[in-house]
């Protein structure tokens, strides 16, 4: 039987996923020790807790947040194999089989849209409300961040190997890409209230006659080079290169109409 | 149309989806692998990692090259991931031929070489490397497309 | 005055270390996002707010590079902590009162530094990376006699083992912000006892948000995203514009 405070223990465990991260196994020694506790539940320790560990103790890498539902699933299924419904190593192989997919749904949706979206809101707050926007960017992304760790954790262990019908049925690609026009829109409000502030110190620092003319011009200035760097952006050049490409330039043109 | 090959051991992953995906603004992804086309719980889970503007498929090898000698991807924007070198070779004997392949994850454990963190090659690998630039087909090893492609040197061990 | 740039060398180190063990060792609450480090940096040598400018500029232009797989993205933490330390220390040396505050044609003085620090601290991402990678390299060898341990049949706490690579992270994280900290704090502090503030980095500076919001934007990309973002864009331009 295995107790709560083991799940709890498998939670906070899964937290350090990867403090032993290495490139030729990856997160697999960070999942064995998360999901350690509960196996040993399962075995009350002994000769095949150690047996059922040695499987688990293997090559594993997918996102960090998407190793929670597994985690449950994997100890659901050390339990039934125990009990003889399936077989021993059915968790070790579940595992193997999510790992790449689970790596590509959790790394577009956390990374590639939850991530942007709590950021741009976060930088949007930032410039309306000062030091409050780091508070409404941790917020909204560890609401999203939580819900998988414990809900993935919880649910992984109720369904067992469903755990993969589960998953499937959040359609976690569909609302990366819902997420990333919500994104894109913060985005937009945010670079509206940015270009005009740079447009308006801009027309002041030159001495030019403050006008709407020149502020509009500046604007528009603003919004023309984001679209122009965009495509540079979208042929691969690293963006650490292109601060280089644009941000020298403008030094020395600063320099010369200073 | 394929204009994408990946060498990559862990098949579908963050580094495809997430980074290839837009770099060449890939429409649809296949994944040839006997293994994987074998398992249908397999099949599925990786077909579900798809979405309106990004059709995922497992086929087997002989499906693929099937598949697409005959045209069947139409006027797609195909990225084609394989498991290893062994299986992209097959694919290029059956008449799909390719200019480039790039070569994202081999992990072959203890005694392989390292060419790049992710790229871990033994002597069978190598083999193909080598028939593979022979044969004019250029070999990008880079596990992202902003990563600086590792140039592949003949291994004197 | 070396005494004290020591100290704060040494204790920036600390606290940047531990936070960026939030990138991939532990938690991954993104408090190691430079819209939060660069400020909680800045408080710790007395200006929270120039740290948040710092975040928000380092945030957006750096949001598109993750880490997938083996791919180790530019360390925006660490940027964020040694650029926030550079410009801070800078400020102190130029001395005068209120110098933190000073504002430029409403620009803040300090954020008119970021520009040439940004361009100067860029390389030193190839550090941090090493040190990174290193110690991905090394902690292999955890999993390793983890593993020789089960094998031969002797029960292991493996969260001790795992453990040892946080140790590992933190270790070599504070060790590649330190080295490249202390001498950049020291040629900051003489530089800033002769400068004064240069207000035509100010196109730089405005090149750098627009960057910042060209990378942002490419980081959400869909074939939607341009659109509804112009149109946001344009709809709050042109709600500015009424309200006059």
């Amino acid at each position: 039987m295995i107790r709560t405070r083991s799940i709890l223990k498998v939670f906070l465990g899964s937290f350090f996923l990867q403090a032993s991260w290495s490139f030729e196994k990856m997160q697999g020694l960070g999942f064995a020790a998360a999901i350690s506790p509960a196996i040993k539940d399962v075995f009350n320790g002994g000769g095949s807790f150690i047996s059922a560990m040695r499987r688990h103790l293997a090559f594993y890498n997918a996102h960090p947040y998407m190793a929670s539902p597994v985690l449950g699933a994997s100890i659901r299924l050390e339990e039934k194999g125990k009990n003889g419904e399936c077989p021993a190593d059915a968790g070790a192989r579940l595992k193997t089989m999510v790992m790449g997919p689970y790596g590509a749904l959790g790394d577009s949706f956390f990374w590639g849209s939850v991530r942007p979206l709590a950021s741009y809101l976060g930088v949007l707050s930032a410039i309306l409300w000062g030091l409050w926007g780091i508070l409404v960017f941790l917020a909204v992304y560890n609401v999203f961040h939580l819900w998988m760790r414990w809900d993935g954790l919880v649910k992984g262990y109720r369904l067992g190997e469903g755990v993969v019908g589960y998953v499937k049925s959040l359609e976690l690609p569909k609302w990366s890409i819902r997420l990333r026009y919500v994104a894109a829109a913060v985005l937009g409000f945010f670079f509206s209230i940015a270009a005009f502030n740079l447009a308006e110190r801009g027309v002041m620092s030159w001495h030019l006659k403050y006008n709407y003319a020149w502020v509009s011009a500046g604007i528009l200035l603003a919004f023309a080079a984001v679209m122009s760097l965009n495509v540079f952006l979208k042929r691969g050049v690293s963006i650490a290169r292109l601060v280089y490409i644009v941000v020298v330039p403008l030094i020395l043109l600063g320099v010369i109409f200073r | 149309m394929i204009t994408l090959i990946r060498v990559d051991d862990r098949l579908l992953h963050g580094q495809i989806v997430c980074t290839w995906v837009p770099f060449v603004r890939a429409n649809a992804l296949i994944v040839a692998s006997d293994e994987a086309a074998s398992d249908s719980l397999v099949r599925d889970i990786m077909a579900s990692c798809g979405y309106e503007g990004l059709s995922v498929a497992v086929e087997s090898i002989d499906e693929v090259v099937r598949h697409i000698s005959s045209g069947g991807d139409g006027d797609s924007k195909t990225i084609l991931v394989v498991g290893g070198l062994k299986d992209a070779m097959r694919i290029y004997e059956a008449g799909m031929k390719f200019e480039t392949l790039n070569i994202g994850n081999i992990h072959h454990g203890d005694n392989g070489r390292t060419l790049s963190p992710s790229v871990i090659i033994d002597c069978e690998d190598e083999a193909i490397i080598e028939r593979f630039e022979r044969m004019g087909v250029r070999i990008d090893i880079r596990d992202v497309p902003t990563s600086v492609a590792v140039v592949y040197s003949r291994g004197g061990r | 005055m070396t005494g004290n740039i020591l100290m704060r060398a040494i204790s920036v180190s600390l606290a940047g270390g531990a936070i960026s063990l939030d990138r991939t060792a532990a938690f991954q609450t993104m408090v190691s996002r430079p819209l939060v480090t660069a400020p909680l940096i800045g408080w710790i040598l007395g200006n929270p707010l120039m740290g948040l400018a710092i975040g928000i500029i380092l945030e957006l232009l750096f949001i598109g590079d993750l880490p997938v797989g083996t791919h180790i993205p530019v360390n925006e933490t660490g940027l964020a902590v040694v650029i926030t330390s550079i410009i801070a220390t800078a400020l102190d040396a130029m001395g005068g009162p209120g110098i933190h505050e000073v504002r430029y044609f409403g620009v803040t003085g300090a954020l008119l530094l970021f520009p040439p620090v940004l361009l100067l601290v860029i390389p030193l991402n190839a550090v941090y990376q090493w040190a990174d990678a290193l110690t991905r390299r090394i902690n292999a060898r955890f999993f390793h006699s983890a593993s020789r341990s089960l094998e031969s049949g002797i029960p292991v706490n493996l969260m001790k083992e795992n453990m040892k690579g946080l140790v590992l992270f933190f270790l070599t994280g504070s060790a590649a912000l330190f080295i490249t900290l202390l001498p950049l704090t020291i040629a900051a502090s003489y530089i800033g006892s002769f400068i004064k503030m240069p207000f035509f980095f100010f196109f730089a500076l405005a090149g750098c948000v627009v960057l910042g919001v060209t990378a942002a934007l490419n980081a959400v990309s869909t074939d939607r995203s341009l659109v509804i973002f112009t149109v946001a864009w344009l709809s709050a331009a042109l709600y500015w514009v009424v309200l006059g």
